[in-house]
């Protein structure tokens, strides 16, 4: 019997497989090998995922353990699952004293994952990474060559926020490097530069500073929520107009034009009193504000906090792209029973997964699923993680997209799935 | 000799099927062939390398497909899926082969992918020698490259 395929027809039956299946298969022969490892079948198969969202997308959190200062990453493939991922998938190098690792974006199953230093220090002290975390390819970038500019007196310099996507004009990953340049005399506003970052050259370039007439040209170090907006890759953060003004708005950053715009909120806020992030639902950019209204001071231990304040979280959809006149409050939710019993929810760690999940973390140490649906928002599970600090989340698909189909000189490596990301730990 | 609106269609083997027309060209292959040449609309339309028993496969699903196409309210798409299930359901690994080749070659896009799809399931789980035996494949790596790969990601296997 003579069951050789045509190779397109293996190629169509292979797309379909998860990345993990894929890697086992790379030895059944060498003709497999090869059609799995071609930077052809790659992109067949990530426009594949892209078309069939189904079993395609993870969620990672970044978890840190607060009492033994260790983080972990762990991965997640349905949201039912988050109360068994107890034992970390990955450990992350012990958070410096002054370091924090956050997650800044994913970008075709890239995550950039980033330890930043806290103090306004030297910021290409840095590290900014990007992993497959399902082929396990990890990459370290080379700091970005600028220092302080020569043009200004002395101060500091810190990472104020990054960014990853992909450009489909120059069909090249970028990653957008935000850096704070504080001065000794407090009442200068800071300049904020705009370092990018190409992998195909893997190199940077400095785009100078983000333009004065912008409305919010500080962007906070959340992750990047990415839109495509008639074929251009746009990136968004929340962003401030400066440092001793609280008015809050959102920085935009078109990959291909590199042009920066702003976008209003849709309502006026206290920023003291709420927590915000942005995210995509359907396609369409998310704000999502949550108002906590408390007459005191938080403790120190945030987890003894047991009295009530009052809050509730609602969440903003921009029907029409870039025209303020179309945010719509899509949702309310108000402190539901669990919530209520729960205290307080942080301010946000959220994302969305098939478009329609939203996380919440308490005070106290629960992380809560919910299910937005129809208007309205309904619990689905409440976890208990306390002993974590902070958690984040981002969602990112399977991929087999390599960092060797990209760019040449590239200095990639393979992390295993129980050891550390440093070698040297 | 087909009557109008209907195609003769002939496997390798000599075996010939009228259908309708709307039946015959949800493969590509044969409506670029019938809209380039006027003859094969007449004709008899060979169809290289798939047998009578394959062919009558493949009509019986165009069929179904092209009269739901036609008239959603009688195959309606809950009846399609439940059709489309027992279709791949049915049939052995050899016909499932035969098929997706054929398939292939005619260009019946919308069986294809419920084809490949069938074999993606079936093998997802699968270890490298069961894939092999499958689909008959010679192993021709060395044990020491074959090493190699699984070493590089243990974690998938």
């Amino acid at each position: 019997m003579n069951l050789v395929l045509p190779e397109d027809v293996l190629a169509e039956i292979l797309v379909r497989l998860p990345v993990k299946s894929l890697i086992r298969f790379r030895c059944v022969s060498k003709t497999w090998r090869d059609l799995i490892n071609s930077t052809y079948f790659a992109d067949m198969h990530l426009g594949h995922g892209k078309n069939n969202r189904r079993h395609r997308r993870v969620v990672l959190v970044n978890r840190i353990i607060k009492d033994e200062k260790k983080a972990w990453l762990s991965f997640h493939s349905d949201i039912a699952d988050f109360a068994a991922a107890a034992a970390p998938a990955l450990k992350l190098p012990s958070p410096h004293h002054n370091t924090s690792i956050k997650l800044f974006g994913s970008c075709n199953g890239i995550v950039c994952i980033a330890e930043l230093a806290r103090a306004r220090s030297d910021s290409n002290k840095d590290k900014i990474n990007l992993c497959n975390f399902t082929t396990r390819e990890f990459l370290t970038l080379p700091p970005s060559p600028f220092g302080w500019p020569d043009e200004f007196e002395d101060g500091c310099a810190n990472t104020t926020s990054l960014g990853f996507g992909f450009d489909p004009s120059t069909q090249d990953y970028k990653l957008v490097k935000f850096v704070g340049y504080f001065f000794e005399e407090i009442t200068t506003e800071p300049l904020i530069g705009v370092h990018i970052y190409q992998l195909k050259t893997n190199s940077w370039r400095n785009l100078g500073f983000t333009p004065t007439e912008i409305s919010y040209r500080w962007p906070f170090q959340n992750f990047c929520t990415s839109i495509l907006v008639n074929g251009s890759l746009i990136m968004h953060w929340c962003a401030s107009r400066r440092c001793e003004d609280w008015c809050r708005g959102i920085l935009s950053f078109n990959m291909c034009t590199e042009a920066f715009q702003t976008i209003e909120f849709p309502c006026d806020f206290e920023p003291i009193d709420t927590g915000y992030n942005l995210a995509v639902l359907n396609d369409s950019l998310a704000l999502i504000l949550s108002k906590i209204k408390t007459s005191r001071q938080f403790p120190a231990d945030i987890t003894s906090i047991e009295e009530i304040c009052e809050h509730s979280t609602d969440i903003w959809v921009m029907m029409d792209y870039g025209i303020k006149e179309s945010w719509v409050k899509k949702y309310s939710i108000e402190p539901f029973s669990l919530l209520r019993s729960a205290s307080l929810t942080w301010p946000i760690p959220w994302f969305s997964w098939n478009d329609n999940i939203l996380l919440l973390q308490s005070l106290n140490g629960y992380l809560f699923s919910c299910s937005l649906k129809d208007n309205c928002c309904q619990e689905i599970c409440k976890y208990d993680i306390r002993g974590f600090g902070m958690l984040e989340a981002i969602v990112y698909e399977e991929t087999l997209v390599s960092f060797g189909g990209i760019g040449d000189g590239l200095y990639w490596r393979k992390i295993d799935g129980d050891s550390s990301w440093n070698h040297n730990d | 000799m087909a009557s109008k609106g209907n195609l003769t269609l002939k496997s390798c083997n000599g075996k010939e099927f009228i259908v309708e027309e709307k039946v015959a060209v949800m493969s590509t292959t044969i409506k670029n062939m019938v809209d380039v040449d006027d003859s094969f609309a007449q004709g008899v339309i060979p169809i290289i390398g798939v047998d009578g028993k394959i062919l009558a496969k493949l009509i019986e699903y165009c069929k179904e497909h092209a009269e739901a196409d036609e008239d959603e309210e009688v195959k309606s798409e809950e009846y399609l899926k439940k059709f489309d299930e027992k279709f791949v359901d049915e049939l052995n690994l050899n016909d499932l082969y035969d098929l997706l080749k054929a398939s292939n070659y005619l260009e019946i896009t919308k069986l294809l992918n419920l084809l490949c799809q069938k074999v993606a399931s079936m093998i997802k789980g699968k270890k490298p020698e069961e894939i092999r035996r499958i689909f008959n494949i010679k192993n021709d790596f060395t044990p020491e490259e074959e090493e190699e790969i699984n070493r590089q990601n243990p974690w998938a296997f």
